[in-house]
């Protein structure tokens, strides 16, 4: 190669690698949010209401599937999958990522992450942003442990139901803390997460607790998870309890079929059919935007009856509640025995009809084992056409397992 | 393009600036070369051959007579070379001084093994077939539209290059095929091929983004391609670099290969202006009649007043064909137009064309309709500098019906969603319905998409020395899609769901590529005889492609004629956006040893935007090697039986790169539910990222020979090749408690593709005018799961839980496993399965083959045939599956002796199913796990030349007819109980989706008639 060779080959080769060493590389990637250029905050409220809105579909996803295995909900479609769910029949593989524990872990983790992003900001003991995560944070903690009976928090060890309620107390705890030294813009923080607290408690069996934070809930309180009618959204953020009427998958049991405003059936409405004769759905909800009452001064109000009945088999605070809400009902008085499982037995009656839909029945059914399963059961008539009376095979499995996609990716599980 | 790229353009156009002062000497007086290019055997001008001064960039294309002149050419020396693919090349050395012509004749001989033949994709420095270790095809596209039934770019593809596989989507007009090339590798991203036009770069992916929200299929269950947006009338001919041995210039995304779409050109030095005009119709059969419905009676149905059954005894067998009684799919046809004037002056030529393609298919609501325009001039300004200038135009209208297994396809309603028993009788015997959708709610949804697309380039040649070359290339890609799907509002409930009460979806996607592409080349010799020469070749390559996706969804209209999305009672949007940017360095050092030794050695370093700015570059190294055995001189005694043999190897390797942000840690947009019920914007957890992620990595060795025989009568080229990918990117799937909702990539796993490809051609008999040729190709693909790293992909079950496509390693990707049958007990009515399902096949072809034939008689005429064979796949045949668990197949209703199934069939169809030790096994699809093995005569046509006197009549200066056919006939196994094991349903080009071939409700493909004409004035 000639000199003239080599100088042309030199600049040339010079030119490109300058050229090619000036390239910007970046390019516009819209369709996702880098999380580099997150900022968690000045984006707190972002955070923290997305974290509370997963929270609020989990809430939704586990209160349906959860209503079939404590019979609040026949189905009406043929879902082979939910009606092994709805037979407490079902297996790890049966849904129980989708249906339960992925919707439960998104919650978690987002209002975990919510918090780890807030609680170094200079206003944190004051930040109902904070205040917010950290109680829709024990809900979703308290949901797990009385649905899975198990569970982990973002790839962690697994945890068993006392963990993961000590670690909703936690959560509550804190969210009490902020929302109190917040003032009066805190109240509304401050009575739910009580009631959580109270909640989480009794499962636990502190009764003293339960009844302490039960105690400072206004009877007139209510918080509820927020549905939405928005037409894009309605699929996700509505109430699916509506929705899955219009879908003709909510049949109301035979056990809710009655004369009690507290439990609105319809059979009139449309909703599908099978071999002619018309479903019987719910009629709580009539429209995607219609609220769910997550937590209320009347939850505090039966926690510190039920804490009373197992902590001193007192029946008293038990049985005027129970004749208050059977006159709500438009039933006559408790003429029943008043023995502390009975009454603990009609409690929980009344219970189910006040939260009936509200994804609490499995809660109870969970920490009362002793409660005769018949008497707070609708087990299928034989004659009725609804899928789930076809099933010969009943399960007593009030836990729905960890699902294998779980057990499988998480190394720390098992340890 | 943003400014610093137009900085890097700069840089290139400097370094020209500064070759050229340096070769700024040349000055001088110039001469005239020209001359006939023809046939050495038959002495017939040769059309289109490229007449070339070497060294410079001066040169002419031959016109219909062979003839050719290049002015300007400068006083001195030169070798004059003249290449028309087919023919063995030609050079003459030949002085020129001032003022003067030298007549220089080439006489080319036919050759089989062309070793002379340039190629210009992914190659550098000496471009000649012989100097290259990597085979890269080259497809004749100007002689196969001239003599083959096709009217698109991926029917030119099919059936005629070992390697390259043309998987047919369905046989409704416009839908498109599925292309790979020396098999599918990558698990995750496409296996589809780069496409570049003229070196620059073309989308060529699958459109059917339309129709796919709320329960629809996308398109209809099908989708077109934009390779198809070309026209093949356009297209001189088409390179194929099938993998990363020799497509190791194109950087990190071109493991799956490169098809290069080479235009018309202008014809320099010609002096003159010659047009064409060619006219063609087709008749476009069906080719299949739907299968009917049956039923047998019993008390329910023959209680059903003004049915099949009404009057039927118990048991009775009754049978509909609504799709056949209404007579939906019948003939359609395409005509169409072309216009092409083509010609030029001493230093400039230009080619201009139009054409227009209008095309109804077998189905109603199928129509497509192509207008296409190109331009191009090629001006050379001084024997040192040429440019070419270029751009095509094309506007595509596609209507769709829905098809495969969407709920609104045709043979969906009649397989899957009918019943006999809803056939009505009228009073006169006349029969109707039997569809839950009538035939006039499938016809009235609208399923249309209109592409529009401008494809502008320009190329400058700069040679300011005969040692130094310079190729700079810009150019761009500018399309856009617009689709609407519209089921109109109506009272017959026709639709379901979001559909039932009027629907509408409008979606813009412009997808806009650009292309800087620059290569230098530096020619020397080394040694007292010049014998070893050397050629350094550098360049870079910039790709920025940008594709945006607007779609409108507008539920529930007040009226059809107000169906804008913004008139629905409810509506909503969709947008995705992404960019990737491509930078590539490259450089290759090329030794050349006489003209018998070539050895090559070169690299790209690759960045891609996919990455982000952390990953840094890609190295990515070639060498080959060519040994062309009989240029030796020891050889000569052999060259009456073999006239040509080369050697050759090559190992390169290249990337494949993931979507755009797939290394980052994401959020996604999610709404939250604010305290009013309202919603407001949110996120949530997206990907977790993989800051480490790198491209796919594909590798590849390929060794072969290529030989000429008996004066290069015949050749064979035999190619073994072993292309591997590793760290394959594969999806992690993640702890559900980390709530992610998208699971990152990491690189695990290895693929290893392994075949033989072959190429036999030959003239087996000439004489006078009568002349045969042949050619077959074919390949052997062996397609293996080496590792999957420490990444489980779940199996996919279909239908059954018992059938499942699973990643197994030492097995091809996503193989098919099932229950085997392997005993049938009559007696007592089960079948016996094997324990646990076993392998049942692959779902890909493992052998393809490939025999045409050309048979020119009496000057005039000429006959073509194409017969293309596949073997070694399996499919899941949906559709007979379907019938017989919805009972309406005639095996379940009919005796045995009438077509019905046989007690035995009927257990292996259905069961009961248990393994040798009792145990109970879900229902076993084994039987309708079918082979896609087949024999198709794909393409059958007479060329008839038109006599002297027609095409004076005329005043033409030449003509021909063609009369041909397409998909004639088509031997299938028996087993395979459908009516094309071709085609498959599935359109989805990424992911594990990609490997689920069924055959579920596709229209198959439709035999063609055609007459053709075409006249040159």
């Amino acid at each position: 190669m000639t000199r003239t060779m080599s100088f042309v080959a030199f600049a040339v080769a010079s030119a490109l690698t300058l050229g090619t060493a000036a390239c910007n590389m970046d390019v516009k990637s819209p369709t996702v949010i880098d999380a580099a250029t997150f900022n968690p905050n000045t984006d707190g409220t972002t955070l923290a209401l997305s974290a509370q809105t997963n929270f609020f579909i989990a809430f939704q996803s586990v209160a349906l599937f959860g209503g079939h295995i404590s019979e609040e909900i026949w189905t009406g479609a043929a879902r082979l999958q939910t009606t092994r769910i709805a037979a407490r029949t079902f297996a790890s593989t049966d849904d129980i990522n989708a249906d339960f524990f992925a919707p439960l872990s998104l919650a978690i983790a987002s209002n975990e992450n919510a918090i780890k992003a807030l609680q170094g900001g200079s206003g944190a003991s004051t930040d109902l942003n904070l205040a917010r995560a950290s109680m829709n944070l024990g809900f979703a903690l308290e949901l797990m442990a009385e649905t899975m009976c198990a569970g982990d928090i973002q790839g962690g060890p697994q945890l068993s139901d006392a963990q993961l309620t000590d670690s909703a107390i936690t959560r509550f705890t804190n969210a009490i803390t902020i929302a109190t030294a917040a003032g009066s813009s805190g109240s509304a923080i401050l009575n739910e997460a009580n009631v959580g607290l109270a909640r989480a408690a009794l499962q636990k069996g502190d009764y003293a607790k339960a009844t302490q934070a039960a105690a400072l809930v206004p009877a007139s309180f209510v918080a509820n998870v927020i549905t939405s009618g928005n037409v894009s959204s309605q699929g996700t953020l509505g109430n699916t309890f509506y929705g899955n009427t219009v879908a003709g998958q909510i049949v109301s049991p035979q056990r809710y079929r009655l004369s009690d405003p507290r439990l609105l059936s319809d059979s009139t409405r449309p909703g599908g059919t099978l071999n002619g004769l018309k479903y019987v759905v719910q009629a709580k909800y009539n429209s995607y935007a219609d609220p769910i009452r997550l937590a209320s001064g009347l939850e505090a109000q039966y926690i510190a009856a039920e804490a009373a009945l197992h902590s001193s088999g007192s029946t008293s605070v038990a049985l005027t509640l129970i004749n208050a809400r059977r006159t709500a009902g438009g039933q006559g008085a408790y003429g029943g025995a008043t023995d502390t499982l009975s009454v603990i037995t009609e409690l929980l009656n009344q219970r189910a009809r006040d939260f009936w839909l509200e994804g609490k029945k499995l809660g109870d059914l969970r920490r009362n084992p002793s409660v005769p399963l018949a008497s707070v059961l609708t087990d299928p008539n034989a004659s009725d056409f609804y899928l789930k009376s076809k099933i010969a095979l009943f399960g007593t499995s009030f836990c729905a397992p960890i699902p294998p996609q779980e057990t499988g990716a998480n190394p720390n599980f098992g340890s | 393009m943003n400014y610093r790229a137009v900085f890097s353009a700069a840089l290139l156009a400097g370094a020209n600036a500064l070759a050229a002062a340096v070769g700024a000497q040349q000055t001088g007086g110039s001469g005239i070369v020209s001359g006939r290019v023809i046939d050495a055997q038959s002495g017939s001008p040769i059309a289109a051959a490229s007449v070339s001064v070497q060294g410079t960039e001066l040169g002419a294309i031959t016109g219909t007579d062979g003839t050719y002149r290049i002015t300007r050419v400068p006083n001195g020396s030169h070798t004059i070379a003249a290449r028309r693919i087919g023919y063995g090349a030609g050079s003459r050395l030949v002085t020129t001084s001032d003022g003067q012509t030298v007549t220089v004749d080439f006489a080319l001989q036919t050759s089989a093994v062309n070793l002379q033949q340039v190629v210009v994709t992914g190659t550098a420095g000496n471009q000649t077939r012989a100097a290259q270790g990597a085979v890269v095809s080259t497809l004749d596209v100007s002689t196969v539209t001239q003599q083959a039934a096709v009217s698109t770019v991926t029917q030119v593809l099919e059936g005629r290059v070992a390697g390259v596989n043309v998987a047919q989507g369905a046989g409704t007009t416009g839908a498109a095929p599925r292309i790979t090339i020396r098999g599918a590798t990558s698990i995750s991203l496409s296996n589809a091929p780069l496409v570049f036009i003229d070196g620059v770069r073309a989308y060529s992916g699958q459109r059917n983004d339309v129709g796919s929200y709320h329960n629809l299929e996308g398109f209809g269950g099908q989708a077109v391609t934009a390779l198809n947006d070309l026209n093949p009338e356009d297209i001189e001919s088409i390179e194929i670099v099938k993998g990363p041995a020799a497509s190791t210039l194109y950087g990190a995304d071109a493991s799956a290969g490169v098809i290069q779409i080479i235009t018309k050109k202008g014809r320099l030095g010609a002096r003159r202006f010659s047009q064409n005009v060619k006219a063609e119709w087709n008749q476009i059969q069906p080719n299949f009649t739907p299968l009917p419905l049956y039923g047998t009676c019993d008390a329910g149905t023959i209680a059903i007043p003004n049915s099949l059954c009404s009057g039927q005894a118990v048991g009775a067998v009754v049978n509909d064909n609504p799709l056949a009684r209404e007579g939906v799919f019948k003939n359609g046809q395409l005509g169409s137009l072309d216009y092409s004037g083509q010609g030029g002056g001493d230093s400039f030529g230009y080619f201009v064309s139009a054409g227009a393609d209008n095309e109804t298919g077998t189905a109603p609501s199928n129509s497509y309709q192509r207008r296409t325009g190109r331009a191009h001039i090629n001006w050379v300004t001084t024997p040192t500098l040429g440019i070419d200038a270029n751009i095509g135009l094309s506007r595509n209208d596609y209507r769709l019906p829905q098809g495969d297994d969407a709920n609104y396809g045709y043979l969906t309603q009649q397989y899957a969603l009918s019943s006999v028993f809803g056939v009505t009788v009228g009073p006169n015997g006349a029969r109707s319905g039997g569809l839950s959708t009538p035939v006039a709610g499938l016809e009235a949804i609208q399923n249309e998409l209109t592409t529009v697309r401008y494809t502008p380039s320009a190329q400058v040649h700069y040679s300011p020395m005969a040692w130094f070359t310079n190729r700079l290339t810009v150019g761009a890609d500018l399309s856009s899609t617009h689709g609407v799907t519209f089921f109109p509002k109506n009272n017959q409930n026709w639709y379901q769901g979001d559909q039932a009460n009027g629907y509408v979806e409008d979606v813009q996607e412009p997808v806009n590529i650009y292309t800087v592409d620059y290569l230098g080349n530096i020619h020397s010799t080394l040694g007292h005889d010049g014998q070893i020469a050397s050629d350094l070749s550098f360049g870079s390559q910039y790709i920025n492609t940008v594709d945006t996706y607007l779609a409108g969804v507008g539920i529930g209209l007040a009226a059809n004629s107000a169906n804008l999305v913004s008139s629905a009672a409810s509506n909503e949007a969709h947008e995705t956006y992404s960019q990737i940017k491509s930078l590539g360095l490259l450089g290759q050092e090329q030794i050349s040893f006489g003209q018998t030794l070539y050895l090559q050695a070169g690299a790209r370093v690759d960045r891609n935007s996919a990455f982000g700015q952390a990953f840094g570059s890609l190295f990515l190294p070639k060498f080959s090697a060519s040994y062309v055995v009989s240029q030796t001189d020891w050889w000569s005694r052999l060259v009456p039986a073999v006239s040509t043999l080369r050697l050759r190897a090559a190992y390169g390797s290249t990337g494949r790169s993931p979507t755009p942000g797939a290394s980052l840690r994401t959020y996604a947009p999610f709404p939250y539910v604010t305290p009013s019920g309202g919603v407001g914007p949110g996120v949530i957890q997206a990907s977790p990222g993989n800051p480490n992620l790198k491209p796919e990595k594909g590798t590849e060795f390929e060794t072969g020979f290529d030989a000429g025989f008996f004066h290069e009568r015949a050749g064979v080229e035999i190619t073994f090749f072993d292309k591997r990918t590793s760290d394959l990117l594969l999806q992690q799937p993640l702890a559900p408690s980390l709530a992610y909702t998208i699971n990152p990539f990491v690189n695990a796993g290895r693929v290893d593709n392994r075949g033989l490809e072959f190429t036999l051609h030959g003239t087996p008999y000439e004489h006078g005018n009568q002349r045969w040729d042949m050619a077959l190709t074919g390949s052997t693909l062996k397609n293996r799961l080496l590792s999957l790293g420490n990444v489980t992909i779940a199996n996919r079950s279909e239908i059954s839980p018992d059938l499942t496509l699973r990643y197994v390693t030492g097995k091809p990707l996503s193989s098919w496993y099932s229950s085997k049958i392997t005993a049938i007990d009559t007696v007592n009515g089960f079948a016996t399965v094997t324990p646990t399902p076993v392998f049942a096949g692959p779902q890909f072809p493992t052998f393809t083959a490939n025999l045409s034939n050309t048979i020119s008689l009496f000057k005039n005429l000429q006959l073509y045939a194409l017969v293309t064979h596949q073997q070694g796949g399996k499919i899941l045949n949906v559709t007979p599956l379907y019938r017989d668990l919805t009972g309406a197949s005639a095996g379940i209703n009919l005796p045995a002796n009438q077509g019905g199934y046989s007690t035995s069939e009927l257990i292996a169809h259905f069961g009961p199913f248990k393994t040798p030790s009792g145990a109970a096994v879900p229902l076993v699809l084994d039987r309708y796990l079918q082979p896609t093995d087949f024999v198709r005569l794909q393409e059958v046509s007479a060329i008839i030349g038109l006599p002297d006197a027609v095409t004076h009549q005329l005043r033409a200066a030449g003509g021909s007819l063609v009369i041909g056919g397409r998909n004639l006939h088509l031997w299938k196994k028996k087993s395979f109980t459908g009516d094309d094991p071709e085609v498959l349903s599935n359109t989805t080009t990424t992911g594990t989706l990609q490997y689920v071939t069924t055959e579920e409700f596709t229209v198959p493909q439709p035999r063609r008639w055609l007459v053709r004409l075409n006249l040159t004035f």
